[in-house]
């Protein structure tokens, strides 16, 4: 990686610009979501010849699809991403009151601010807490894994319990295959299993083929919704005049998002709504919230796409993901032998300075791919939405197949689409699951890697200082829960 | 989002059966793990961790088992969706779905990726609200469009269809 310059290549830059406007167009469409639009996308990146043009794609479609579930939540109210759901109050708000335009403007420049604060932090906090982490061993890396999946499964909108039930099948369902010490386990003889889970078929399963069949079996209703009547025509002035009005409103939501980010499990829908409760609580107009007020759409999107560069803080430096998509992009790193962990600005320095830059030029791309989803919007939603579905589980298989060129991969995808649409059903959060299909065998691991060391003994476990500090963080988590949850509540009702 | 405090302690029989089952056939099955014989000291060996796992999902499976039958009396039906409160029209619909996708994957083998998606996707399009002849010439369009940037950019080997193949052997040996 030279540096800059090779970004602007045609090679680079064109799967990159194609990328945006895929994720512009899964983000933007109701019933897909930004992780969707990864996952999809993860198996066409690996393809192509340059792994920077690869990096770029996954890298652009993770960022673009977030922006882009804004789109739906504003003209229908109905989020195009998880992470967009707070835009159904104030932009959805003002696109009744004919402000949409103004409101989608406001949207996709904070989100550049947004995600250009994310990646700042990323930049600056990932190398230095690389350097703290050569301090960690066996013990702490244990304690990092539980933490990260605890803490996932204690955020589950839908309660602890069935967070942590998540967390125990991606635990079961990883410790398939090969282990480390060449044991093999659940592999029903067949040599496809030696390998594990597939990473990639299953995270298509699991956000692709479940939410064609909840679209199939809700008859469509999952992404009904009411559109609002055409905008009135406002400047970008006037937009970028708002938002210096409401600049440490934008500031503090992305600083927000940032650190929400980088906690696992709880990613960019939880960012948005703890920002948008933080803005409420703070400005001089918190009762008017909800009414269409600018602020009420600043701090939301300023915080989402800063949780993007956030949750690959721990991500890159402990290989502990904050959310499914970012999960996902890091299931695509090691595809791409870069292996995350303390000594990765070591082992792939220029990957990952690729990485950083990639994703500090991708918000200055998103202006124009975010305009483009703007403009491409009302075509977008003319599409016939149950032959997007039908489209989305061809790309399915193929994007499955495509990994390894291997039909056993496409029964891993449907299999995982099948028991996705089941668990959701039962309000059996994903997201942790896929986290403990990812940080299962980094947990066994390193927790028989520490007994071995100390014969047996558990004690280093929960006497060394790291470990401690991660155990109390532990029960910040499940205790300080309620806590959260009332804060978020009183963010979106009151 | 979803909020609820009343859908978060709805016990589920249907996730505790499942739960027990997995764990179950985990545990059944990790009686046939092979311990390789070079266990170390303090080694708790290949079967604790994924039996530990497997006790714990059968413990959370049982429970809300348990609580499902101890609360049926209180309980009340409805909320958003669920798949108890699927009514025919859907199953059906999702009963078709899962199956043509089995089916689907399945006939890539015999007929390769362009033959089976034409039998897949054009009565699916249709039956989710587009037309006859606009499904019939997506799916054209999707199958194209996939040959070109796959197998054509990216150098994947689609699956070609064993009967095709055995055809044209067929057709070459005559």
């Amino acid at each position: 990686m030279e540096g800059f310059s090779e970004l602007f290549s045609v090679g680079v830059l064109v799967p990159w610009v194609l990328g945006m406007i895929f994720g512009v167009f899964v983000g933007a469409t109701p019933g897909l979501t930004a992780t969707m639009a990864v996952a999809l996308i993860v198996p066409v990146s690996y393809r192509l010849d340059d792994p920077v043009a690869g990096l770029a794609m996954i890298i652009g479609v993770s960022f673009t699809a977030i922006f882009a579930g804004d789109i739906p939540a504003t003209h229908l109210r109905i989020p195009g991403t998880p992470a967009s759901a707070a835009a159904t109050l104030d932009g959805h708000a003002m696109a009744k009151q004919g402000r949409a335009d103004h409101a989608l403007r406001l949207d996709l420049f904070c989100s550049v601010i947004g995600g250009l604060i994310g990646v700042l932090a990323l930049m600056l906090v990932a190398p230095q807490l690389a350097k703290f982490a050569l301090k960690f061993s066996n013990f702490e890396y244990f304690w990092l894994g539980v933490c990260g999946l605890s803490i996932s499964a204690a955020v589950s909108q839908t309660g602890a319990l069935r967070g942590l039930i998540a967390v125990g099948i991606g635990m079961l369902l990883s410790t398939i295959g090969v282990d480390d010490q060449g044991a093999v386990r659940f592999t029903f003889g067949s040599m496809d299993l030696y390998d594990g889970v597939q990473l990639i078929p299953a995270m298509i399963g699991l956000f692709g083929i479940s939410e064609v069949l909840r679209f199939v079996a809700t008859g469509g209703k999952s992404v009904e919704a009411t559109e609002v009547g055409r905008s009135k025509p406002e400047s970008a002035r006037h937009a970028w005049a708002a938002i210096w009005k409401h600049k440490w409103t934008a500031v503090k939501s992305a600083i927000l998002g940032t650190v929400i980010g980088a906690l696992p499990g709880a990613g960019a829908d939880i960012a948005a709504w703890g920002a948008y409760g933080m803005a409420q609580k703070t400005s001089r107009n918190g009762k008017r919230f909800g009414k269409g007020l600018e602020e009420g759409v600043i701090a939301p999107t300023s915080a989402n796409n800063a949780a993007v560069g956030g949750a690959w803080i721990p991500a890159l430096v402990f290989g502990v993901p904050g959310d499914a998509v970012t999960a996902i992009v890091l299931g695509a790193f090691l595809v791409y032998d870069i292996v995350p962990g303390p000594q990765i600005f070591e082992r792939s320095g220029d990957q990952v300075r690729a990485i950083f830059q990639i994703a500090l030029v991708t918000q200055f791309l998103l202006v124009i791919a975010g305009w483009l989803g703007i403009k491409a919007f009302s075509w977008i939603l003319r599409l016939p939405r149950g032959a997007v579905m039908v489209a989305v589980t061809v790309f399915s298989v193929v994007g499955s197949y495509a990994m390894r060129d291997n039909v056993f991969d496409v029964w891993t995808m449907l299999a995982f689409g099948v028991a996705g649409f089941f668990l959701e059903g039962r309000k059996i959060p994903l997201a942790p699951l896929i986290l403990g299909l990812i940080l299962g065998p980094m947990i066994e691991e390193n927790l028989r890697a520490g007994l071995i060391k100390e014969g047996g003994s558990l004690t280093p476990f929960f006497t060394r200082p790291i470990c401690l500090a991660l155990i109390l963080t532990l029960a910040a988590a499940f205790v300080g829960r309620p806590l959260a949850a009332r804060w978020l509540r009183y963010g979106k009702t009151a | 989002m979803t909020d609820g405090a009343q859908e978060r302690d709805e016990p589920s029989l249907s996730l505790g059966v499942a739960l027990v089952l997995l764990s179950g056939g985990a545990l059944v099955l990790s009686r046939g793990i092979e311990e390789l014989g070079l266990a170390r000291k303090g080694d708790p060996g290949s079967k604790a961790f994924p039996i530990g796992l497997a006790l714990a999902l059968l413990a959370a499976g049982g429970w809300l088992v348990f609580r499902w039958f101890a609360e049926r009396k209180k309980r009340e039906s409805g909320g958003a969706f669920s798949w108890d409160a699927l009514k025919d029209g859907p199953a059906a619909n999702l009963s078709a779905m899962v199956l043509s996708l089995a089916a689907y994957a399945w006939l890539l083998g015999p007929l390769g990726f362009a033959s089976a998606t034409l039998v897949f996707c054009p009565p699916w399009m249709k039956r989710l609200g587009s037309r006859w002849w606009v499904s019939v010439a997506m799916t054209v369009g999707l199958v194209v469009a996939v040959e070109v940037l796959f197998a054509g950019a990216f150098q994947v080997r689609l699956p070609e269809g064993t009967t095709f193949l055995a055809i044209d052997r067929f057709m070459v040996n005559m």
